[in-house]
């Protein structure tokens, strides 16, 4: 096993190489000037000129690769054009946020899908399997700035039952430890006997997780239902079946502990889609995660910025892949590696 | 299971029906669309930020509350020599900062000179962009040699309480520089604490202290209770940002927020129905138009860019796109200006003549033109692709084929100031100063995106810079707005209207013309 996890952590490193390679020449393709959009519409072409050097984008490209990857090797991902705060404090100080919301949303999407997906592969081609594959269906093509408005203007302003945005209620004015607005609300409790944090900060997380919990619940019900399907019709259900085992005994213990293995694979891969997917679900919840600061990096090609957060989340994808891939050979018996 | 489910359902609904309240103090949340960048008033460049500082920070004048007069800030008078090369600042005495230190002729001194001197120790904090693009101090070449020589020549401290600025030519419009945010005072002591950190954590001497910023979700500022001017009337003051306009209209009608950043004209139509919500508003220091390319056939000649400027009918487009939003406007700066030009008939929306001048031109049959449409959303024009689709319209009945193009931003300022196209939309958010607009957008510059040149008229907006005379610098202007309106560059599309939508509970609050956003005179009843 610490054999296998060696060999894949090392597999890391062509794999980030190819990353930022593609990255750094992506965003040097891009039409539009750095320099310029950095000292905004009207500043003077000297000035232009002279942060063009201070970039360093008036030399060579490849001369500019060269050193990126230098820098790059030694976890300095430079500074950002647009604040100047190096690159890396901008991400750490916005990933929490991105990582408690993809946390609860997976958490959501994960029980329901499951649930879902069974309750459609026991009761096949009836019309609750219908309606919820259609409802999955629905869910995956749901565009999800639309879904998120529809979500405010109902739950929020039409039923009053949860604030439109943000990660808590700023008159409550929480001094967060670990920038996880949930576990800090904890804190509060067992500190001050007050639950009005925790209470605020989970009101504040539903909407937005929801909204962004919507394609993987639909992807992870499709896929327990055609796994569970898949494993019902093998001998050994057949034989539980025979022995006498009650249907939820069968069901629960037998075929879903074996349908959950593709199932597993599915989650980890949409939580890596979750933590780089969340533009739109952070822009409209006002969510002031790593999405959010992306889109903003790109649009205001603080190339930087863009190159460090693409990387930072390639890491985290290839690495949850990693968690995942253990995870699976830790629960399935039949994998050695 | 059941078990669970009422316990899932307990749980959700006092999640649903508690509200949390804090009600010993008061506190303002102003529901914004941009995060802040940097807090430091010298290096700011954009309204997330610029917003925040304006209520940490004073600069040495300000503007009258709701007017474009220039009052005392720091400084208690001011006085110009008879040659206009020296500015002596008279400061305001017993001013502290948020940290105690007082605020005095070192630190005017400390906060301009960081900005102007390349060998002042705090310089390297920069870039100080309004500072160099206001053209203050000198411009070098990459060799080292002289490019362009700056306005300040220098600035010294004569006593305590007293700090001359030295000119290298007399300049009349300068003065309006000291009421900006990028020339505010700042704390020596906490720039020398905190070196390039300062710009997150701004010590200034405004009405409110700055207390904590959380990236893209908040600042938090709380009252100055020795502030020496009008002391604010809330507690504490947070800055939420909201970058979706409708999720931060929503915020407002649900009274999550008590006053945002105007959002989009649709979006206010739908707050003008509530009934919590009141909108106040009032003709800001901006303006929107479209620049004709007069290097390029066939807006070099005069016919043609007259024509152009009967065949748009500025009032469809207004009722179209601005709304509430803006106001048809004439000419080059706006009308609640001094020096602006009431006496010139504007050109009336008539096609009939157009095509007259357009033949007489000899275009009877029309031509096919470029129109580059503006990317973003902007205070001057809110949807430039809209307001290309109705031009194009217009112009065709006139029988001028516009094709409406468009890029990112970065890429759409680039070409316009390459000169790279036909027509193109632009606009300008300037000073309460008719030089900012008819002098700075119109002469040699890359701001004068028309490329049109006239001796004349760069004359006279030249000789009025350097006059400090208001009734002279009037006369020059108004007979600068004759020529300019007789050759038709641009036309001339909207004045904006500034807008801020509350809650009906938020009181006092007062609109400045020029943008800046103040929020001291509120009250929360």
């Amino acid at each position: 096993m610490i054999k296998y996890i060696t060999k894949r952590l090392i597999l890391l490193i062509p794999t980030l190489f190819g990353v930022v390679t593609i990255v750094f020449f992506m965003m040097s393709l891009a039409p539009g000037d750095p320099a310029r959009l950095a000292l905004g519409a009207h500043a003077t072409p000297e000035a232009v000129e002279a942060m063009r050097h201070e970039l360093g984008l008036d030399r060579p490209l490849h001369i500019q690769y060269l050193n990126y990857l230098k820098q790059v090797a030694v976890f300095d991902f430079g500074k950002s054009i647009k604040t100047g705060e190096p690159v890396l404090y901008e991400l750490l100080s916005r990933f929490p946020a991105t990582i408690e919301l993809s946390v609860v949303s997976i958490i959501i999407s994960t029980i329901l899908g499951i649930l879902a997906g069974i309750i459609s592969a026991t009761r096949q081609n009836s019309m609750i399997d219908f309606g919820a594959m259609f409802a999955a269906l629905v869910g995956v093509s749901m565009p999800v700035f639309w879904l998120a408005l529809i979500l405010i203007m109902v739950f929020s302003v039409g039923l009053n039952l949860f604030p439109t945005g943000g990660r808590i209620n700023i008159r409550l004015f929480m001094d967060p430890l670990t920038q996880f607005y949930l576990l800090d609300a904890i804190v509060y409790i067992f500190r001050e006997g007050d639950f009005s944090y925790f209470l605020s900060a989970l009101k504040h997380i539903i909407l937005p997780a929801v909204a962004l919990a919507t394609i993987p619940l639909a992807v992870i019900a499709r896929v327990t239902r055609s796994s569970m399907l898949e494993v019902v019709r093998q001998d050994y259900i057949r034989t539980a079946r025979a022995k006498g085992l009650s249907e939820r005994t069968v069901i629960y213990k037998h075929a879903l502990r074996n349908a959950l293995l593709p199932v597993i694979t599915i989650i980890g891969i949409e939580f890596g889609y979750n933590l780089a997917g969340a533009v739109l679900t952070e822009e409209i919840f006002s969510w002031p995660g790593i999405g959010r600061w992306l889109y903003s990096a790109v649009t205001a090609r603080d190339i930087p910025a863009v190159q460090g957060g693409v990387i930072l989340i390639a890491v985290v994808f290839v690495l949850v892949n990693l968690a995942v891939d253990i995870f699976y050979a830790y629960i399935n018996p039949k994998i050695r590696y | 299971m059941k078990g669970t489910g009422i316990l899932l359902m307990t749980i959700l609904v006092l999640i649903c029906f508690t509200t949390p309240i804090n009600a010993a103090q008061k506190t303002l949340v102003y529901g914004k669309s941009q995060a802040a960048i940097a807090l430091d008033p010298g290096v700011v460049d954009e309204g997330g930020s610029s917003i925040v500082v304006s209520q940490i920070f004073d600069s040495l004048l300000a503007y009258e509350p709701g007017g474009t007069k220039v009052i005392p800030a720091l400084a208690e008078k001011y006085e110009i020599s008879a040659d206009g090369k020296e500015i002596t600042f008279f400061l305001r005495k017993g001013v502290k900062f948020h940290d105690g230190t007082d605020m005095d002729a070192d630190a005017v001194v400390f906060s301009l000179a960081r900005q102007q001197f390349k060998d002042h120790p705090y310089n390297q904090y920069g870039p100080w962009k309004y500072w160099d693009t206001s053209g203050f101090k000198d411009m070098f070449k990459k060799d080292g040699s002289l490019k362009k020589k700056g306005i300040i020549k220098d600035i010294v401290k004569t006593d305590d309480h007293t700090v001359k600025v030295l000119l290298n030519k007399a300049d009349a419009a300068i003065m309006v520089n000291f009421t900006l945010y990028f020339t505010s005072i700042v704390s020596p002591t906490a720039v020398k604490k905190y070196g390039a950190d300062f710009r997150k954590n701004p010590v200034g001497t405004g009405a409110f202290k700055f207390v904590k910023w959380v990236k893209d979700d908040h600042v938090l500022l709380k009252k100055n209770k020795a502030y020496w001017g009008e002391k604010a009337k809330v507690d504490n003051l947070v800055f939420k940002v909201f970058p979706d306009a409708t999720a931060r209209s929503m915020a407002l009608i649900k009274g999550e927020v008590d006053i945002i950043e105007p959002p989009d004209a649709d979006n206010l139509k739908e707050l003008e129905k509530n009934p919590r919500v009141k909108i106040m508003s009032k003709e800001g220091l901006t303006m929107g138009y479209i620049c004709m390319n007069v290097e390029r056939k066939p807006f070099d000649n005069k016919l043609v860019r007259q024509a152009v400027n009967h065949a748009i009918d500025k009032n469809e487009i207004i009722q179209a796109v601005y709304g509430k939003l803006g106001s048809a406007a004439t000419m080059p700066l706006p009308p609640s200006l001094w020096g602006f030009n009431k006496n010139i008939a504007p050109y009336t929306y008539d096609p009939g003549k157009a095509k007259e001048l357009l033949a007489k031109a000899g275009h009877a049959d029309g031509f096919e033109v470029d129109l580059f449409a503006l990317p973003v959303s902007r205070p001057y024009n809110p949807n430039g692709k809209k307001v290309g689709e109705i031009m194009q319209a217009q112009l065709k009945k006139v029988g001028i084929n516009a094709k409406i193009v468009t890029y990112d931003i970065g890429t759409y300022w680039d070409k316009v100031d390459a000169g790279e196209f036909d027509m193109c939309m632009t606009g300008w958010s300037g000073e309460p100063d008719p030089n900012d607009w008819l002098h700075r957008l119109f002469t040699a510059g890359y701001l004068n995106s028309a490329r049109w040149k006239n001796d004349v008229y760069t004359d006279l907006v030249t000789r009025a810079r350097s006059i400090s005379n208001v009734a002279q610098r009037t006369g020059l202007y108004e007979k600068a707005q004759e020529i300019i309106h007789e050759e038709a560059p641009i036309v001339m599309l909207a004045y904006g209207v500034l807008t801020a939508p509350m809650r009906d509970n938020v009181e006092g609050h007062i609109i400045y013309p020029s943008s800046k956003l103040v929020l001291r005179h509120i009250s929360l009843k």
